[in-house]
C-alpha cells in the first residue's frame, strides 16, 4: 500500500462549485522558487501538469493532446489526442496515478458539469466520469 | 489506496476522491485567500501547490489547514497553470506567456 503522503494525483476541475466562495487574498510572507531548468512548451495552452512513471506530462487544452516529455532531453518522447464531449468544454487538469499506471484529464463547461477522463500512458481512453452538479 | 485531489476554482478547497472509480469524495484543504485556482499539486508533506490568477504570486503553497505557506513571485514565474511535483521534490510550472515550462527549486 502506498503511503497517502507521496500520492501525486491531482488536478483542477472546477465542476464541483456549487457556491462561489472567496476572501480578500493575503499573499505569504515566504517567497520561493528559483528555477533550475527550462523546457519549451509542447503548446500554446498548458492547463495541467502531472508527474509519473519518469516523465513529466502536460496537456495542452488548445490542441487536446498529452504530451509525455522526458526532462533531461526536454523533449515530447509521445503524444496522444482527448476526448472532449463537445466543444463546450475546456481541459483544465492533468494527473498521474503511479498505482494504477493512469493519465487522468479533467474537463469543465466553465459551469457546472465536468468529467474526468481516464487512459493508459499509451493514450488509450478506459473511461470517464461525470462530475456534474457538485 | 490511491488517491485523485480536484481543486474547485469557485470554492477556493479541494476535494479527495478514491481511485481508480474516482469515488468516495471527501473534503480536503480549503485555501484561506481567495484566488482563481488553476492546476494544483500535492507534495510529499501534504502542501497544495496551486497555480492562480492574480495577486503577487503565480503559485501559492497551501499548508493541510489552508494557510498560504509560500509563494513563487511574477517576477520569477509571470504566469502558471500547470504545476506538478517530480519525485526529487522539483516543482514544474508552466507558462503560457512565454512559452516554457520551468523546473523551479522549493525547498527554501
Amino acid at each position: 500500500m502506498r503511503s497517502l503522503g507521496y500520492i501525486a494525483a491531482a488536478l483542477i476541475l472546477s465542476v464541483l462549485a456549487c457556491t462561489g466562495e472567496s476572501s480578500a487574498s493575503e499573499e505569504p510572507a515566504l517567497q520561493t522558487g528559483t528555477v533550475t531548468r527550462t523546457i519549451p512548451s509542447p503548446g500554446t495552452s498548458i492547463t495541467g501538469l502531472a508527474w509519473g512513471g519518469g516523465s513529466l506530462w502536460a496537456v495542452d487544452s488548445a490542441t487536446e493532446t498529452v504530451f509525455r516529455i522526458d526532462p533531461v532531453m526536454a523533449e515530447v518522447v509521445s503524444s496522444f489526442p482527448c476526448e472532449v464531449p463537445s466543444s463546450s468544454y475546456r481541459i483544465t487538469g492533468l494527473a498521474y496515478s503511479a498505482s494504477h499506471d493512469m493519465v487522468m484529464v479533467g474537463l469543465w463547461d466553465h459551469g457546472y458539469n465536468g468529467y474526468v477522463y481516464q487512459y493508459t500512458p499509451l493514450g488509450d481512453c478506459t473511461g470517464s466520469m461525470s462530475m456534474c452538479g457538485g | 489506496m490511491d488517491y485523485l485531489y480536484l481543486a474547485s476554482r469557485s470554492q477556493n478547497r479541494t476535494y479527495r476522491y478514491s481511485l481508480p472509480g474516482i469515488y468516495g469524495r471527501s473534503a480536503g484543504t480549503r485555501f484561506d485567500s481567495g484566488s482563481k485556482t488553476w492546476d494544483i499539486a500535492r507534495d510529499p508533506r501534504g502542501r497544495i501547490w496551486a497555480a492562480v490568477d492574480g495577486g503577487e504570486y503565480s503559485v501559492r503553497c497551501y499548508e493541510t489547514d489552508g494557510r498560504v505557506a509560500a509563494g513563487i513571485g511574477r517576477d520569477i514565474l509571470s504566469s502558471a497553470t500547470g504545476v506538478a511535483i517530480d519525485d526529487g521534490g522539483t516543482l514544474w510550472a508552466s507558462n503560457n506567456e512565454d512559452g516554457m515550462i520551468y523546473g523551479l527549486d522549493v525547498s527554501e
